[in-house]
């Protein structure tokens, strides 16, 4: 049983949104920025350093959600609050690890039906969510953006990932999983309809995900030939 | 500030519903209990005898708006509104959210605060943690102490009983107990009321959650424990079961207007409980619960068959 309501929350972000404007458009426009620096990445030259930029941002956006979202926020209306920021917090270190340090995450323009599919879902997080709230929900006052909430930040990251050349990191795909989960659960238990989706699109990324790696090459593969 | 002044100098209201809660205890065994006509029903806390309403309010997810000053201002209304209609006892923790933050929002900007009986939890599985966190929950209410602090969901009782102990035997606390919810963790509870001195348990108990009848309640009477009464209406579950019944013909014998009425008085027409604590976020959902304060109580056979009409619907 969730300890707020749907109201509540609606109102929460909205507050949410007014305290952090103007960072929520700037984290939004930088959403938007890693998903074009994800797909420039494999058709140019510059794939390394678009690559680390884009690993380097969204980590930067997982530690916003993090620690602004979660930990000052959402703490007040909800006791798991902390947990979820820690989590977070711990996706923006994998995410700087493995993605921006190491690498191991080379986006680009998509090779797949799973690339295509990551497409679709970076433009439904960017772009559809904050539309179905304006539209379906209570209105932007209160929309849930790329890069400052959670919802449509794990979208986005899944997105990402699916567009990578090769064989998905699984262990950055955990996190935004179980979060689209509890969003999905949350969504169903305070009766908001559009926000169920969110659990249907991570779990579908998930099939396509793991379909797509037992056909892709491992990711190392790639950069040691290159090397 | 403390809230407790109205029990050393109880008003006409508090003492003609004392004496009618008197006459209540009197009468059990009549077709219908005499009733608190001329002033709400109060119930004695069995640890002093000083009395609280028998219609308190519960805070979980209604309070907790957070810092959304519209929907604080609307929860003060509420506020308001319990305490217009005679309400006292008021219960909150620290799980829940902002509501503590909001009560003392509230407490801030309404009349009637005197009746407030302030009830919370200490919530930790850390001992340390405790009073830290007791020390915060009167921050938050603005109040210097609490009349009940309660051991959440029984969540490491062992550590922090002794320091509630101390806290009662100092004057930091008026009276102190346990928790449980969803009616899970009987059994324990059970031996908890039985070996320590405790003033007062939270229970679920309602016209379809019975299982506290078969022995904690007896217990608490036996052992003069105050007993509140949390989720009267299964969480809105309730109203669900008898949505679209209109009001069956008994309900008029005791008083009732309106379903949350008849859910209520079941509850505060048991011997054995103290108050129940019905949380809200709507004005006319309070002035309905807080209807259940006043008119005819059913007896040991009504009460009986309001479970078999209201299990049969």
């Amino acid at each position: 049983m969730l300890p707020f309501t749907a109201d509540v929350l609606s109102a929460l972000y909205e507050s949410y949104n007014r305290a952090v404007w103007p960072a929520a458009l700037v984290f939004w426009l930088a959403a938007l920025a890693i998903a074009g620096l994800g797909l420039r990445s494999g058709r140019h030259g510059l794939t390394q350093r678009y690559n680390r930029v884009a690993g380097v941002v969204l980590a930067g956006a997982w530690v916003w959600v993090g620690i602004v979202f979660h930990l000052d926020f959402f703490a007040a209306i909800n006791f798991w609050a902390p947990l979820f920021g820690a989590l977070f917090l711990v996706q923006a270190v994998l995410i700087a690890w493995t993605w921006a340090y190491r690498g191991r995450a080379l986006s680009g323009w998509p090779v797949d039906a799973a690339g295509w599919a990551g497409l679709a879902l970076i433009a439904y997080a960017a772009l559809g969510t904050p539309l179905i709230a304006a539209t379906l929900g209570d209105g932007w006052a209160s929309a849930r953006l790329a890069g400052i909430a959670p919802g449509p930040t794990a979208l986005l990251t899944l997105g990402l990932l699916m567009l990578t050349q090769d064989r998905v990191p699984l262990h950055l795909t955990i996190i935004p999983v179980l979060w689209c989960l509890v969003a999905g659960v949350t969504a169903w238990q305070l009766g908001v309809p559009e926000d169920r989706i969110v659990a249907v699109l991570a779990l579908t990324a998930v099939v396509l995900i793991v379909r797509a790696n037992t056909r892709r090459r491992p990711a190392n593969t790639r950069r040691r030939r290159r090397g | 500030m403390t809230h407790d002044t109205h029990r050393r100098h109880p008003s006409r209201r508090v003492f003609l519903g004392t004496l009618a809660g008197a006459g209540i205890a009197m009468s059990y065994g009549g077709r219908l209990l005499a009733d608190a006509a001329a002033g709400g029903l109060t119930r004695p806390i069995p640890a002093t005898g000083d009395t609280v309403p028998a219609i308190g309010m519960g805070t979980w997810i209604t309070f907790n708006v957070g810092e959304d000053s519209a929907l604080r201002d609307d929860r003060a209304g509420v506020l308001q509104a319990f305490f217009d209609l005679g309400g006292g006892v008021i219960d909150s923790s620290p799980m829940y959210g902002s509501s503590e933050a909001v009560i003392g929002y509230g407490l801030a900007h309404v009349s009637g605060t005197e009746r407030l009986f302030s009830a919370t939890k200490v919530w930790t599985p850390f001992t340390a943690f405790g009073e830290g966190q007791m020390a915060e929950s009167r921050r938050l209410w603005g109040v210097t102490r609490f009349d009940l602090m309660q051991i959440h969901n029984m969540v490491n009782w062992r550590g922090h009983l002794p320091g509630l102990l101390e806290d009662r035997a100092a004057g930091r606390v008026r009276y102190i107990g346990v928790t449980t919810s969803h009616g899970r963790r009987h059994d324990e509870l059970e031996s908890i009321m039985t070996t320590e001195p405790l003033d007062a348990v939270q229970v679920t108990y309602n016209i379809l959650d019975r299982e506290a009848e078969a022995r904690l309640l007896p217990l608490a009477a036996d052992r003069g424990m105050a007993v509140i009464v949390n989720r009267p209406f299964r969480r809105g579950a309730l109203f669900d079961h008898v949505g679209g019944h209109p009001l069956p013909g008994w309900s008029a014998e005791i008083d009732c207007s309106n379903w949350a009425q008849v859910l209520l008085k079941f509850i505060v027409s048991h011997p054995a409980v103290t108050c129940a604590i019905p949380a809200t976020s709507r004005v006319d959902h309070m002035t309905e619960n807080m209807g259940a304060l006043t008119g005819r109580l059913p007896d040991p056979d009504l009460r009986q068959r309001m479970v078999r009409d209201i299990e049969a619907l």
